[in-house]
């Protein structure tokens, strides 16, 4: 049976804390059936994590994966002269160290995994997962699918840094980060954006102010508020909507 | 001798995506800016200027805030103009100063810009019209 299943019975049989007593928010554990979800269950924890917590440093093992339920990850990359982007941004959508899964070697990436926006997750044993990748062809399936679409958000976001303009990359960015938090209201500072668009700090004010003159947003300290969907979706290049049509593709409605 | 209908900006910003967005703001709010990359685009973009520069804006990069101050002070000599305002926008800077503007010289000021109406209300300050 598919669909959401994480019910209030099933979850009072989890490990997990009480608090968790609502349908699972993240989409991949949705696709799952309920027999592979009850298999992998008593090894799921959930964890609450706050804004700046870094999950993973370049270069270490990837020991856990995190399945998102409302906190949103940036996957960034920092380069030698201290210069930041973001390669991917991972929410409810996607999963948070699938290489672990992947790879028979001792995973690790040289990327950053940070806490963008607070919020729990289910946390799961990086091997656990992979001997149960090993035997069910239903999760490789789901992670493989998933996988996929990640790397069509990796290339989507590599081209458009280099293709696009500012203010183009910057509406796409917010919407990525809306559909993710399923809010208009984002918690987020503009200095922390410019981290993530690879520009400046005064490109990202000017581009905000750009936007807000056109009504398209409100913006205070720490916090943007999109006050119309279709204007900045106007404004968002085309990679926001290709890599919608791509997650859908591959993952059912997102 | 004709009223000067716009006050005009020397915008020094060597990058090349915000330039043109700072560029197009300051004209959004009635400015007219001369907008080069950095301190020789600057003297030479404006050397028929005619000491016609009401504000010079520069956004640090890479360089110290005394560093960008010195760069105001010698284009003011190199065109010979009157006592400019230098507004220098900061970047890269901790969250406590964020929404400040500093005042570092007569004329000097170091703006660590939150958002963009801190900077439309510093301009209109500094060039009342």
């Amino acid at each position: 049976m598919k669909g959401v299943h994480l019910l209030k019975q099933t979850l009072e049989t989890l490990p997990i804390s009480k608090a968790f007593l609502v349908p699972a928010k993240n989409h991949l554990l949705n696709l799952f059936s309920k027999e592979l979800y009850e298999n992998l269950s008593p090894s799921f924890k959930e964890v609450f994590f706050e804004t700046g917590v870094v999950l993973h440093y370049p270069g270490e093992t990837i020991e856990q994966v995190y399945f998102p339920l409302n906190c949103l990850v940036s996957v960034t990359i920092a380069m030698n002269n201290g210069a930041t982007a973001e390669t991917a941004l991972l929410g409810k959508h996607e999963v948070v160290g699938i290489n672990a899964v992947l790879s028979r070697r001792p995973a690790t990436t040289q990327t950053t995994y940070m806490i963008q926006q607070e919020g729990s997750a289910l946390k799961i044993d990086a091997k656990v997962l992979r001997q149960e990748f090993n035997q069910s062809q239903e999760l490789r399936d789901v992670l493989l699918d998933y996988t996929q679409a990640l790397i069509a958000q990796v290339s989507q976001t590599a081209a458009c840094n280099s293709l696009h303009p500012l203010e183009q990359r910057f509406a796409r960015w917010l919407l990525e980060v809306q559909v993710r938090s399923e809010s208009n209201d984002l918690k987020i500072t503009q200095e922390f954006i410019a981290h993530m668009l690879g520009v400046r700090r005064a490109g990202v004010t000017q581009a905000a102010q750009k936007f807000k003159e056109r009504g398209l947003i409100r913006y205070g300290r720490g916090h943007i508020q999109i006050i119309d969907q279709q204007g900045l979706e106007s404004s968002a290049c085309e990679c926001f909507s290709c890599l919608r049509k791509e997650y859908n593709r591959l993952l059912g409605g997102t | 001798m004709s009223k000067k209908i716009h006050q005009t900006i020397l915008l020094i910003e060597s990058d090349d995506e915000t330039r043109p967005l700072l560029q197009a703001n300051l004209q959004g709010w009635g400015y007219q800016v001369i907008a080069t990359v950095d301190e020789k685009d600057a003297i030479a973009h404006t050397s028929h200027a005619n000491g016609q520069i009401d504000l010079i804006l520069i956004n640090q990069v890479g360089f110290t805030i005394e560093d960008y101050i010195n760069v105001g002070r010698r284009i003011q000599r190199s065109l010979n103009l009157l006592p400019t305002p230098v507004v220098i926008l900061a970047e890269g800077f901790s969250e406590d100063l964020e929404g400040r503007t500093i005042q570092v010289g007569k004329d000097e000021y170091v703006m660590y810009m939150e958002v963009a109406e801190q900077l439309i209300t510093l301009l209109r300050e500094l060039l009342p019209r």
